[in-house]
């Protein structure tokens, strides 16, 4: 494609954006972008204020507490990431929660008292006062669609909103288990996290209501 | 301790109900082979409802082990069968 297109489409998108016209931007954004040489990623955000009270949240022998820097290497081993990235989000103050199957780590999950980040879009977002983002949530491959992570959501969220604080969350849909077990657990879709790169530039990356 | 459902012809008939009022699995799909990957709605939320379910309708308890091994309607077979739920045998 050439330059002065892209600049055209990118001046076009700030237009729309700077008007607040999200049916334009939707529009827009709706073109076969890969014709123009760009990639198209969405995520859905998801709040829960009040969660699912039907399902009884018990698992036998399942605890969940908070991590600690003690649990880093069990954290890396069970995603296979660095152990600084574990040890950077402790730092940050982020609260990382272990869930435990007879007292060994299984799984785990983040939470972001400041701002939302999906790191795989490069996009960031500051939350609502009395809110929490809940990221990076995985349970150990073999023991994933076994309850463990409903257990740990039923928990969070229910503890969470019951001092009145909205848990955030975002999920890509094409991951059809995890979008089900959210809205399943009480969350309930608010938004698209919508962002287009050209290479490895980002032309926009707004949130809008679905 | 619960008292399990020795015998009763609508065993697989509850088991058919449960997954088609969670898992919105079909009378005609409804088998054996069923699992997680093959049932879009059997997601970690539905694997709670589910355990829980079966205890309540079977009058059983499940421990730990079994509920992380529940893997198809053939393992779930498996574990009522042990608690004393029959089920009839499936076709050679």
């Amino acid at each position: 494609m050439k330059l002065s297109v892209l600049r055209r489409k990118q001046r076009s998108f700030r237009n729309l954006l700077r008007r607040r016209d999200t049916q334009g931007l939707r529009e827009s954004l709706s073109l076969n972008l890969s014709r123009w040489g760009m990639r198209r990623v969405d995520y859905l955000l998801l709040r829960c204020r009040a969660p699912g009270e039907e399902i009884p949240a018990e698992l036998p022998e399942v605890e969940l507490s908070s991590l600690t820097p003690e649990d880093i290497p069990a954290c890396a081993g069970i995603e296979g990431k660095s152990p600084d990235v574990f040890r950077r989000r402790l730092e940050s103050g982020d609260a990382g929660i272990g869930i435990r199957l007879r007292g060994s780590l299984v799984g785990y999950a983040w939470l972001n008292r400041r701002e939302a980040i999906i790191p795989e879009m490069n996009v960031s977002m500051p939350l609502e006062e009395n809110a929490v983002y809940l990221y990076n949530g995985v349970i150990r491959e073999d023991l994933r669609l076994r309850g463990l992570y409903g257990f740990f959501l039923l928990h969070l969220l229910r503890d969470e909103t019951a001092r009145g604080i909205s848990v955030y969350a975002a999920v890509d849909p094409r991951n059809r288990k995890s979008l089900g077990t959210h809205l399943g657990a009480g969350f309930e879709p608010v938004g698209r996290l919508r962002q287009t790169r050209i290479g490895s530039k980002i032309v926009f990356g707004p949130t809008w209501p679905t | 301790m619960p008292n399990p459902r020795r015998y009763t012809m609508d065993n697989q008939a509850v088991l058919r109900r449960i997954f088609r009022e969670l898992l919105h699995v079909s009378e005609k799909d409804f088998g054996d082979n069923l699992s997680p990957s093959s049932v879009p709605a059997w997601d970690s939320i539905s694997h709670l409802a589910l355990y829980h379910a079966l205890e309540q309708e079977f009058g059983v308890t499940f421990s730990i082990g079994e509920i992380l091994s529940m893997d198809s309607v053939s393992a779930i077979k498996c574990f009522l069968r042990n608690k004393g739920v029959e089920f009839p045998e499936a076709p050679e």
